[in-house]
């Protein structure tokens, strides 16, 4: 008898893999360079006054 | 087996594998939080729920990272197979983590306006065209949802009434619900992470269990290729008889695509097929205990030479005739029908096992 899921669980890794790593990768390489909490001092330096 | 229902097959050893599993989740958040209270930014105040809440996340896609990669690494080494028995209960487990974060993370940023929390989830934040405000709890929460069903449909009950194949496709999803996780990390935690661990830590989590699952998939792909080109029309020689573990199979594929296990039970050999009755589980994975192969995933049983589950269960698989030629072990690649039985090859007359019931 056949076990019917493996050759599928095959192509769904080959699917998924590399769609997830270049889709997370993107993203991550996008992210702001400056964090988020860091982002009122950064403002702050560029223009005083307008990170409050 | 078959002749009853149970969510959770509860025995001493289960029962034993939770509280150690229950331990190390305690020690992992505690860590987790204890670092994560000693590194924070200077000038800045930890917030101990929103560490808790990211420490129960990273409990739960650590807990479902080793979940699977437990599949391919007892398909690469026998030593690995005990981990797979045990592999349900660790799944229920990480889905009730992954409850603690989402109900948390929901108490914790979506309670406390005029909108029903659930729909503040999706309607807070409309951001769906920017990276870094990207709203990722709805990636997590739809992987989420797939862990529930999962968790929902572990019972028995669901796999005798969906059928294996339809219960297996619908436990597939983890899959794609791992690849939300991982983006709901990305476009989430690590977008405002300044420290390069846990994007390396993420990354790798993610490389080892899509490297493993490729492999071994490229692996068994290769391997019946191979047994596809030999267009064999008769008996197939699958080795020497010492080539096949005592109490354990030899996996062999067949022509036409089926994979036969050959097991080696002391003095004698029998050839069953390899999928599992129960969810169609890899049985020449597994073992020969108290003379009945048990399926490496649950535990099902069937005696070697007839393919039948011990009384009182009544389940049957194919067997396949087998014979010994010149120190060689043959197997026929036509299935016999469930439940016939088959004379086993004997090697020697010496140290007979316990037979089963």
């Amino acid at each position: 008898m056949k076990r019917p899921h493996r050759r599928m669980h095959l192509m769904v890794w080959l699917i998924i893999a590399p769609v997830t790593a270049i889709v997370a990768f993107t993203f991550w390489d996008l992210r702001p360079v400056t964090p988020y909490d860091e982002l009122p001092a950064a403002i702050q330096k560029l223009n005083p006054g307008e990170a409050d | 087996m078959g002749h009853e229902y149970k969510a959770i097959q509860w025995n001493k050893n289960k029962a034993v594998y939770d509280v150690y599993v229950f331990i190390a989740v305690a020690i992992f958040i505690g860590v987790f939080m204890a670092v994560g209270l000693q590194t924070h930014p200077s000038g800045h105040t930890a917030d101990p729920v929103v560490l808790l809440i990211r420490a129960l996340g990273a409990t739960a896609f650590a807990m479902l990272t080793a979940i699977l990669v437990i599949g391919p690494l007892a398909r690469l080494s026998p030593r690995f197979l005990p981990m797979l028995y045990n592999r349900r209960h660790l799944g229920v487990m990480t889905f009730l983590v992954a409850s603690a974060h989402f109900g948390l993370a929901l108490l914790w940023y979506h309670s406390s306006g005029p909108l029903n929390p659930f729909v503040s989830l999706f309607a807070s934040n409309p951001l769906y065209d920017s990276i870094p405000g990207f709203p990722f709890e709805t990636l997590g929460f739809a992987a989420f949802l797939i862990l529930f069903l999962m968790a929902a449909t572990s019972h028995d009950f669901w796999l005798n009434n969906l059928s294996a194949p339809v219960w297996k496709m619908l436990h597939m999803l983890v899959y794609p619900a791992y690849a939300l996780l991982i983006l709901h990390i990305v476009l989430g935690a690590l977008m405002m992470e300044k420290s390069m661990v846990y994007p390396i830590i993420t990354g790798a989590a993610f490389l080892i269990v899509s490297g493993l699952h490729l492999y071994t998939g490229f692996r068994e792909w290769a391997a019946d290729s191979g047994m596809k080109s030999l267009k064999t029309k008769g008996w197939i020689d699958v080795g020497a008889p010492n080539d096949i573990p005592n109490m354990r199979a030899l996996i062999a594929p067949l022509p036409k695509g089926d994979r036969v296990a050959i097991f080696r039970y002391d003095d004698k050999i029998s050839a069953v097929t390899n999928a599992c009755r129960h969810q169609n589980g890899p049985l020449g994975e597994g073992r020969v205990i108290d003379g009945c192969i048990t399926c490496p995933w649950h535990g099902w049983q069937y005696k070697p030479d007839d393919g039948i589950s011990p009384p009182p269960f009544t389940e049957k698989i194919a067997t396949y005739n087998v014979r010994i030629e010149n120190g060689r072990v043959f197997v026929d690649p036509k299935a016999n029908p469930p439940g016939t039985r088959t004379e086993p090859a004997i090697i020697s007359v010496q140290g007979r096992l316990p037979q089963c019931p």
